[in-house]
């Protein structure tokens, strides 16, 4: 389950929690791909990861051409803040919104890791 | 079986856009500016096409694009293709978004574009915007106003000194040219349009 998010965007920092949550879970991996602006890395990415505590995987995606990567990630993606694409080995579905913990939880349940 | 997978990626693809395509004709609108007087694009007697922006106060990546929108309206005014800017997020669900606002935010930056309110959010899911900052690029022809390009202004948006294409500046120059744009769509990170 990949999460794009940035630390200044509320509707993500809302739902992060629940990625959290799911991070614990043995049958899934979460990794946190951060948009966040590559000169704030210092002063505002790593603390709040710090402050959060965040368990889960964060990478910081600081390649500037986004036309070429954004395709790549999924077609439907229109680049908007938060998405999350959620794959297993042959399913593969794109969400460009924000979840409740609970319609996150109902999404995962529709892909089954061993097919 | 079959069935099974239709209902699959149909469950897979409910989130994606409709709205504008490359060659529709782009709805005129009547918005408020920053002096909460009404502004349409059939004002602009004069105007070969527009620069139409959605863009906001407080997305760091529209306020990242501040200047260089400034620097577009400048260049491409004088030319015919003024910039149009419209804030399409609702005051009511995202802090720093009011009428007021966006006036401190466009005197503060000393905006040379007028800056709209999409007052009732009914403009932005017509044109199809899904992020700030959004461009829509129109050439006004006999028919209306007809969308030549959509994306974004150009493909660094996070480092300006980073740029290598200037997309909103190669379509423009083209239909300046008397040619369409050679690249129509691209895609850029933005922020989310706040609704309640």
């Amino acid at each position: 389950m990949v999460n794009f998010w940035a630390t200044w965007c509320a509707p993500c920092i809302k739902e992060l929690p629940y990625f959290e949550v799911i991070d614990q879970r043995e049958d899934v991996e979460v990794l946190l791909v951060s948009l966040d602006f590559p000169k704030h890395k210092e002063s505002r990415l790593l603390p709040f990861i710090k402050k959060h505590k965040l368990q889960a995987r964060v990478v910081l995606l600081d390649d500037a051409d986004e036309n070429s990567w954004i395709n790549d990630i999924h077609p439907n993606w229109s680049g908007s803040l938060p998405a999350t694409l959620i794959y297993t080995k042959k399913q593969r579905g794109f969400y460009e919104q924000s979840f409740t913990a609970s319609r996150l939880d109902k999404i995962l349940k529709l892909f089954n890791p061993q097919l | 079986m079959k069935s099974v997978l239709i209902l699959f990626s149909s469950l897979l693809l409910f989130t994606e856009n409709h709205g504008y395509k490359v060659g529709d004709l782009a709805t005129d609108f009547s918005l408020p500016n920053i002096y909460d007087e009404m502004v349409s694009l059939s004002d602009y007697d004069d105007a070969k096409g527009f620069i139409v922006i959605f863009t906001c106060n407080t997305c760091p990546y529209s306020i990242a694009y501040e200047d260089r929108i400034n620097a577009l309206d400048t260049k491409y005014k004088s030319k015919g293709y003024p910039v149009i800017a419209i804030n399409p997020n609702d005051p009511a669900a995202q802090n720093g978004e009011e009428l007021n606002d966006m006036k401190q935010r466009a005197e503060d930056k000393g905006f040379t574009f007028p800056y709209l309110q999409d007052k009732g959010q009914q403009i932005y899911p017509k044109y199809g915007a899904t992020r700030t900052p959004h461009v829509f690029i129109l050439e006004k022809q006999y028919k209306g106003n007809v969308v030549q390009y959509i994306g974004a202004i150009d493909d660094s948006s996070r480092n300006p000194d980073k740029v290598q294409k200037h997309y909103v500046e190669d379509a423009v120059d083209a239909l300046l040219a008397g040619q369409l744009p050679k690249v129509s769509t691209t895609k850029a990170i933005g922020c989310s349009i706040k609704t309640l």
